[in-house]
């Protein structure tokens, strides 16, 4: 893909085009659902996105499609950093969930859809980032984007509506409305329209992008980077905050876990069946927590922003290999010894046996353990004493742990990035010599 | 309504959904089977099929299976299938340019050199070897954009992509190679690279670009730095083999100039070894008396180990010599001041050299680094300079050389002149080797420009050691290739009416006075480097190893004697208490092993260094992710190269390539500005960090064809079948060019004729008179032979291929005539008359060597093969002509030939090998007439051996030669006549009287032999320059069958000869009151008698008669 400027102009500006041509159409829809209640301020108001939208694929038609400024663009590269995404996100979701009546609204919605497209439509005309999103692996994380807004959208409309009607006094809507559904016609119809369409869309996939196969792979020479399948990104973005057995084995065995767990913890007959928040505020944030912003997010850092030498790069940055980043990596022990007492490390003398050597090194490594110990054993009694109270009374104190280990673990890897960004922290406990790195 | 009635949605809109996703479905269906139906290659093959077959022949996806020509998919190797021909249907057919027609464009063109590849005769058949093992790409697709074309430029990369979706795909690791680099591949089987030189078989150079590459690299010498190792450990052979021999000569000179424990034989042993590096023998003989002596432990460590160095056998070591010349005597030719200056900038001195520009190269560096290099790289130079002539080994000038003895020394009656060495440089044949400004027309590049030489060698020492030089190039530098020219006092060519005793000069003298008579301006005084440079670089180097406050106490007191014995490095130099003069050597030192030097010259104490760049072995495969590019793209949106990428199309092909990160473009940028990759990184790299490649002298056309070689390089031939693996006599062939190469002798000698194609009416074309000929003369054409030379092609021409050798004009030129054919305005038509060296079938009609030249029109001459070599020959002819034409010898303008270089065409078949071998390790004069001698070449008896297989193999003789075997004749040997030769020859036997009658017809000085022949101690009258071969030497010199033919025809074996025919082959036979019997029994006798003249002779001597005299006295 080493294309030069006027040919990318030239390969974009169809695609462009009828990517434009087909949000106009889908403005235009909105017109017309519009219309047809009687809405007349949202008919106007998205009858002229729609005519905005129809000047740019004439624009992109002529050759000339809607860029960012190339300020704007630094900006944006200058803004982002693993930390910034990831708090900006955190900052995102808070916001959204503060004001979740608000950005229900279909056409609240429907605006933020609209920016998105047209965000989305300015970026694309930039090589680097067309290049990094039209990558055809890529393509699926895109199209995940877009479908996780509207499933997220969808699911929360529906929580708000029914944390209304309890609220209200009056039972879910789920519970109000659904008790039967015919098979025929709606469902089979349902079910042959979805499986036509898919069909459809995979087909049309398929003559239009390469299959995304690489060449022969070669034992002499990794690729630069070697990225994961798109669903295990994530966990490969891990590995930058902690040792590979802690994020490559451990971690993800305790996610399956934790997931398999939650049936057993969590008999709440609260929310079975329907959409709510209010109801299960815990459950809900503690998934949309982990889900959006430690799943998905790492997926599309990984996949996005994520380049060569594993560095970070602007959506809008070439991927150039040459980039260096200076990296400091500084264990905790060194802090402890170093920093704070302004000694050197203790160090294992020669010919000390197995034992003398491990209590060296457990002196060493010795805050780094106080501070284990605190998180995980000292931290879940003063909370079940205090936040998690109620759980601890109704779960018992089985269940309370596991739970809460559980919670304190997810919890660990935001807090340890935190730490890695903030002081260059690489590890709490740091015993190489028995490949333990925590 | 109640909740559980009602349906959610509507039937009707749901029943529209599917039917409207149905059809969208179906429509996508047959745009998927249609885009499937629809494969570019149909149309291409449907074209064809309808416009050059007959239709009918149904579509078909083409496929050669090829299941021991795999391709590496690097966990395994996978059976290659080539379906290229799907598209490319015409490509083994002739195709309409055969007939003069313009060809069919892409994809249906025929491959334009089907008498090498593709067609079914050739070397290379489709059905083979398929097409991907030459051009690469993936031969497995049937889609343009898939089977990894690449384009040759810009032009057509924009093509492509508008009229095939071309894109460039990263992913195949064998792209396509673009058309410019074609040839490349080549190497992977023919890794002798020699036996892609034209040949008889193929005229046509099959390689140009390729060989130039080759030889470019050879005479540059990209291998002292970049090792191109061509044999794997297993002995495997990976692809051209271009290292340097082992450096044994120069080690065992440094042990002898160093260890002042060796004895006096074993220093002459060692200087042994340095003319014979690659004999085993004497360097064990070395080895083996320093231990008996038990010295080892009496040696330095750097003793020791060159010892050791000395004992190490190679497995198959290299063979390349350094092409820079010696520095182990510098100080006895060079000062200070040229040095400086042509280590700073060798183009300044001579436009044309090869040495390479290593420093100044600072076009990339910017505001402090430029400055900073320009401060140090002024030390490094002077420190060089300063090192250089402070390690040079004393030489012993004006010692006594072979041949000249002080007695001849003071035969030299006339002084130095300038004018007599103008000339000697051209006559002596200095100029097949060396050019100079003088004689604009010679083009010889194996050695200097020697124009202002007397810049360079500006002291009478250099002057000196020029004259000794010349005496004996290899008595100073063992592994020069330049020969000793065997220049010996000559007498002065004497006037009409001058008397008395010849006036004797001294060439060489004439030579060193003409040389070092042009100087031009002198070189610049240079800037002696300020001490703080000077700390600044060492500190630079020291600081490698030691802490800033440690490097900065070294340079102050010197490393302490008991720290100086731990270190075996260059850090010796730095044993307190510190000098300018240490310091200076020591970053000689530093910088010779930084920047190389050694890759190219002999430079004292660097024996056991290694080469300093990356090895090329298999860079034709490495990958692009390996190669540091930088930001090399920003420099040259700078430099104005990206704008230039707009208008040439070559530029454009290589901006293309390292803006894609390939190759092709890191090696054209490397060759053009090697250090350029720094750009915008000197300042995180130390200066001693920077890239150090050194700039050639190199045109663009020059570079590509380096890059062509260098990319060809990949280590890794297919199966072994399909190496090329010639006979013995191809072998011969390929490793004698080597040896030819590397001495230049096809700068004087013509190896290969010229060889023109033409076209003619057969009809109006004059065939010769058919003369009379010996039988045994007569050439050998089939009746086919002579029936197809009647072919006419569809114009009614018949052609006809000729060998030999145009008619020159007396300026060396080939010969115009004025034809009797006329043009339309009246003029006459030019016309060429051309010898024949070889028989001929034109029109039907067999043609002779020696016989009329063929006259051809130039509208008839289609085609003009340049012969291989003569350059100097040609240079020379017309000086030969005008020599002989002044010294009173009236020659045709061809016979000026016979003063030249001769043509080694058909050697093999013309001399003994044994002689030859002889001959070419001394040289001994055999044609009196000839203006300059063959000079004497330090040739290894394994060189030898190869020019001797070479002239063997290429005259299709074979080795080992036996007299009575290859000869045909029967030679004089007891069993043939019945007695002893050396017994008491029968008075009356017929074989002795016949003898003796032969001896009569060639002792005749009136009108045989003895004419003009030399024969033992007699001389036949006039200057030598009308003197013939001495015929006592004809036995030990040529082969029985040989002089049969000579003697028959000389014309007929070498068109230029003045040698008259004796026995005329019909009428009446001569001499018959000297020898008597026909011409073909008078040839027969004569050589006998020339073959078996030693034999002779001792048959005419008694030893006993003798012994009886000497008893009477």
């Amino acid at each position: 893909m080493d294309l030069y400027g006027r040919e990318f102009l030239e390969t974009i500006v169809p695609f462009l085009t009828a990517y434009y041509a087909l949000a106009c159409a889908a403005n235009l829809g909105a017109v017309v659902y519009c219309a047809r209640r009687k809405r007349f301020f949202w008919t106007c108001v998205w009858l002229g996105v729609a005519v905005g939208f129809a000047v740019l694929a004439g624009r992109s038609w002529l050759g000339q499609p809607l860029m960012l400024s190339e300020a704007m663009k630094h900006s944006i590269d200058n803004w982002m950093s693993p930390a910034s995404v990831m708090v900006g996100f955190f900052i995102f979701l808070v916001v959204v969930y503060l004001g979740r009546a608000f950005f229900v609204r279909p056409a609240v919605a429907w605006t933020g859809l609209n920016a998105a497209l047209l965000f989305f439509g300015a970026s694309l005309a930039d090589p680097h980032f067309a290049r990094i999103v039209a990558k055809p692996d890529n393509v699926p994380i895109v199209a995940m984007v877009f479908l996780l807004g509207f499933f997220t959208w969808l699911g929360t409309a529906q929580a708000v509506q029914n944390d209304r009607r309890l609220a209200g006094g009056l039972p879910p809507r789920e519970k109000e409305f659904c008790d039967k559904v015919l098979a025929w016609p709606d469902v089979v119809y349902l079910e042959l329209i979805g499986l036509v369409v898919a069909t459809t869309v995979l087909i049309v996939w398929s003559l239009l992008l390469r299959a995304p196969l690489q060449g022969p792979a070669d034992p002499a020479l990794t690729p630069n980077p070697s990225k994961a399948p798109w669903y295990f990104v994530g966990l490969q973005e891990m590995l930058v905050y902690f040792d590979p057995w802690l994020s490559g084995v451990t971690l993800p065995v305790l996610i399956v876990l934790g997931l398999m767990a939650i049936p057993y913890l969590d008999f709440s007959p609260k929310g079975s069946g329907y959409y709510t928040i209010r109801q299960r505020r815990f459950a809900y944030l503690t998934f949309q927590f982990g889900f959006l912003q430690l799943w998905i997010l790492l997926i599309l850092i990984g996949t996005f922003m994520r380049g060569p030498n594993w560095g970070f790069f602007g959506l809008y940055e070439a991927r150039d290999p040459d980039t260096v980043v200076t990296l400091h990596n500084i264990k905790l022990s060194e802090y402890f010894w170093t920093v704070l007492l302004g000694r050197d490390l203790p160090q294992v003398a020669a010919g000390s046996g197995v034992l003398g050597e491990l209590a060296v090194i457990l002196w060493r490594e010795v805050a780094g353990l106080v501070l284990v110990v605190l998180y995980f054993v000292v931290l879940p009694i003063v909370l079940a004493k205090t936040v998690f109270r109620r759980f601890y009374r109704q779960m018992g104190k089985g269940r309370y742990t596991i739970m809460v280990l559980l919670f304190l673990m997810m919890i660990m890897l935001p807090v340890k990035m935190i730490l890695h960004w903030t002081l260059h922290l690489s590890y709490i406990v740091s015993i190489p010599e028995y490949l333990l790195n925590f | 309504m109640r909740p559980s009635e009602r349906t959610h949605h509507n039937v009707k809109r749901l029943r529209a959904v599917f039917a409207v996703s149905t059809l969208v479905l179906l429509a996508v269906t047959v745009w998927m089977l249609a885009a499937d139906h629809r494969r570019e290659w149909k149309d291409y093959q449907r074209t064809y099929r309808d416009r050059v077959e007959s239709p009918g022949r149904p579509l078909e996806i083409e496929q050669i299976n090829l299941s021991e020509l795999t391709v590496d998919y690097h966990f395994c190797r996978v059976a290659r299938a080539d379906r290229c021909t799907t598209c490319h249907q015409g490509v083994a057919v002739g195709g309409p340019d055969a007939a003069g027609q313009p060809r069919w464009p892409q994809p249906w063109m025929s491959h334009p050199r089907l008498d090498l590849y593709v067609g079914p005769n050739s070397p290379h058949p489709m059905a083979d070897f398929g097409c991907t093992i030459c051009h690469d790409g993936q031969g497995s697709a049937t889609e343009f954009r898939f089977a990894s074309h690449s384009p040759n430029d810009m032009r057509q990369r924009s093509d492509w992509r508008k009229r095939h979706g071309w894109f460039r795909n990263d992913d195949w690791d064998y792209p396509m190679l673009a058309r410019r680099f074609a040839q490349s591949r080549c190497l992977q089987c023919h890794a002798d690279v020699t036996d892609l030189e034209p040949s008889r078989r193929f005229p046509d150079p099959p390689a140009p670009k390729l060989l130039a590459g080759y030889h470019l690299v050879r005479q540059h010498g990209c291998f002292g730095c970049h090792e191109i190792k061509g044999v794997a450990a297993s002995g495997e052979r990976l692809g051209p083999d271009m290292r340097l021999e082992p450096n044994c000569g120069a080690a065992a000179l440094q042990l002898a100039a160093t260890e002042s424990s060796l004895t006096e034989r074993q220093r002459t042993l060692a200087r042994r070894i340095a003319g014979r590096p690659d004999d085993p023998a004497l360097r064990r003989r070395l080895v083996e008396s320093i231990d008996a002596e038990e010295l080892r432990s009496r040696l330095s460590p750097r003793g020791m180990a060159l010892v050791d160095y000395l004992s190490a056998e190679a497995e198959a070591p290299g063979t390349m010599r350094k092409v820079g010349p010696s520095l182990r005597d510098v100080a006895a030719r060079l000062d200070r001041r040229f040095l400086v200056s042509w280590i700073g900038e060798p183009v300044g001195f001579r436009p044309e050299t090869r040495m390479p520009r290593l420093f100044g190269l600072d076009e990339h560096l910017e505001g402090p680094a430029r400055e900073r290099a320009s401060r140090l790289e002024a030390v490094e130079v002077e420190a060089l300079a300063e090192f250089l002539l402070d390690a040079s080994q004393p030489v012993k000038l004006e010692a006594g050389w072979p041949g000249q003895s002080a007695a001849v020394a003071r035969n030299v009656t006339e002084p130095p002149s300038a004018e007599r060495g103008r000339r000697l440089l051209l006559t002596q044949g200095c100029l097949a080797c060396h050019k100079h400004d003088d004689y604009p027309q010679a083009t010889g590049t194996q050695g200097p420009d020697l124009s202002r030489l007397g810049a360079k060698y500006a002291s009478d020492r250099a002057a000196r050691w020029l004259a000794d030089w010349l005496r004996d190039p290899a008595r100073h530098a063992p592994r020069t290739r330049m020969p000793n020219s065997l220049l010996e006092p000559t007498a002065l060519a004497r006037g009409a009416n001058e008397s008395g005793p010849s006036k004797m000069f001294d060439p060489v003298a004439d030579l060193v006075a003409y040389l070092l008579g042009s100087a031009g301006p002198p070189a610049e005084a240079s800037h002696e480097p300020s001490e703080a440079n000077l700390d600044e670089l060492i500190l630079a180097h020291l600081s490698k190893r030691y802490s800033r406050e440690q490097a900065e106490e070294i340079l102050r007191r010197g490393l302490s004697p008991e720290e100086g014995e731990a270190v075996l490095d260059d850090r010796r130099e730095l044993i307190g208490p510190m000098s300018r003069k240490k310091k200076l050597r020591y970053l000689g030192r530093r910088t010779i092993a930084k920047r190389g030097c050694y890759g190219c010259h002999d430079i004292p104490g660097f024996e056991l260094s290694r080469p300093i760049g990356p090895a090329l072995s298999d860079w034709g495969r490495k990958g692009p992710t390996l190669l540091a590019f930088g930001r090399i793209e920003e420099l040259l949106a700078e430099d104005g190269t990206a704008d230039r990428a707009e208008t040439d199309p070559d530029v454009g092909f290589y901006h293309d390539a390292i803006h894609g990160r390939r190759r092709e473009g890191f090696v054209w940028q490397k060759l053009r500005a090697p250090r350029s990759f720094d750009y915008g990184q000197a300042r995180e790299k130390g200066f001693n960090e920077w890239l150090r490649m050194g700039r050639f002298t190199l045109s663009p056309d020059e570079r590509e064809a380096v890059a062509t070689f260098v990319l060809g390089l990949v280590a890794g031939p297919p199966a072994s079948k399909y190496v090329y693996q010639p006979g013995a006599a191809g072998r011969a062939i390929v490793e004698g060019r080597k040896v030819l190469d590397r001495y230049a002798c096809a700068e004087c000698h013509v190896l290969e004729m010229d060889r023109w194609q033409f076209e003619y009416d057969p009809d109006r074309f004059e065939s010769p008179r058919p003369g009379d000929e010996f039988v045994f003369l007569q050439p050998q054409f089939s009746r086919e032979q002579l029936k197809a030379s009647m072919q006419t092609d569809l114009r009614g021409f018949a052609h006809a291929e000729v060998a030999g050798m145009p008619r020159l004009a007396p300026d060396g030129r080939p010969a115009v005539f004025e034809g009797d054919e006329e043009d339309t305005e009246g003029e006459p038509l030019p016309m060429h008359a051309f010898s024949l060296w070889q028989p001929a079938t034109i029109a039907g009609q067999p043609w002779t060597v020696g016989g009329a030249d063929v006259l051809l029109y130039d509208y008839q001459i289609r085609k003009q093969y340049a012969p291989w070599g003569g350059a100097a020959a040609r240079l020379l002819y017309p000086a030969a002509l005008a020599d002989a034409r002044a010294s009173g010898v009236n020659l045709f303008d061809q016979q000026a030939w016979g003063r030249l270089p001769p043509p080694l065409v058909g050697q093999g078949a013309k001399v003994r090998p044994d002689w030859l071998a002889d001959f070419l390790v001394d040289p001994q004069p055999i044609r009196p007439a000839a203006m300059l001698r063959m000079p004497k070449y330090t040739l290894s008896t394994d060189e030898v051996g190869k020019l001797i297989r070479f002239f063997a193999a290429r005259s299709r003789v074979r080795l080992p030669y036996t007299r009575l075997g290859a000869a045909g004749v029967s030679p004089v040997l007891p069993n043939r006549h019945g007695q002893d030769a050396r017994g008491t020859p029968g008075e009356n036997s017929g074989a002795t009287r016949r003898f003796d009658q032969a001896m009569r017809l060639i002792t005749d000085r009136k009108m045989f032999c003895a004419k003009c022949h030399v024969i033992g101690d007699y001389r036949p009258g006039g200057t030598a320059t009308k003197m013939a071969p001495d015929l006592e030497n004809v036995g030990r010199r040529l082969r029985g069958e040989y002089v049969r033919r000579w003697l028959a025809h000389p014309r007929a074996t070498l068109p230029y000869t003045p040698m008259p025919v004796n026995f005329p082959p019909s009428g009446d036979p001569l001499g018959q009151d000297l020898l008597p019997g026909s011409s073909t029994q008078q040839i027969e006798a004569v050589v006998e008698l020339l073959i078996g003249y030693d034999d002779y002779l001792r048959s005419r001597t008694s030893t006993r008669k003798r012994i009886e005299e000497t008893d009477h006295k």
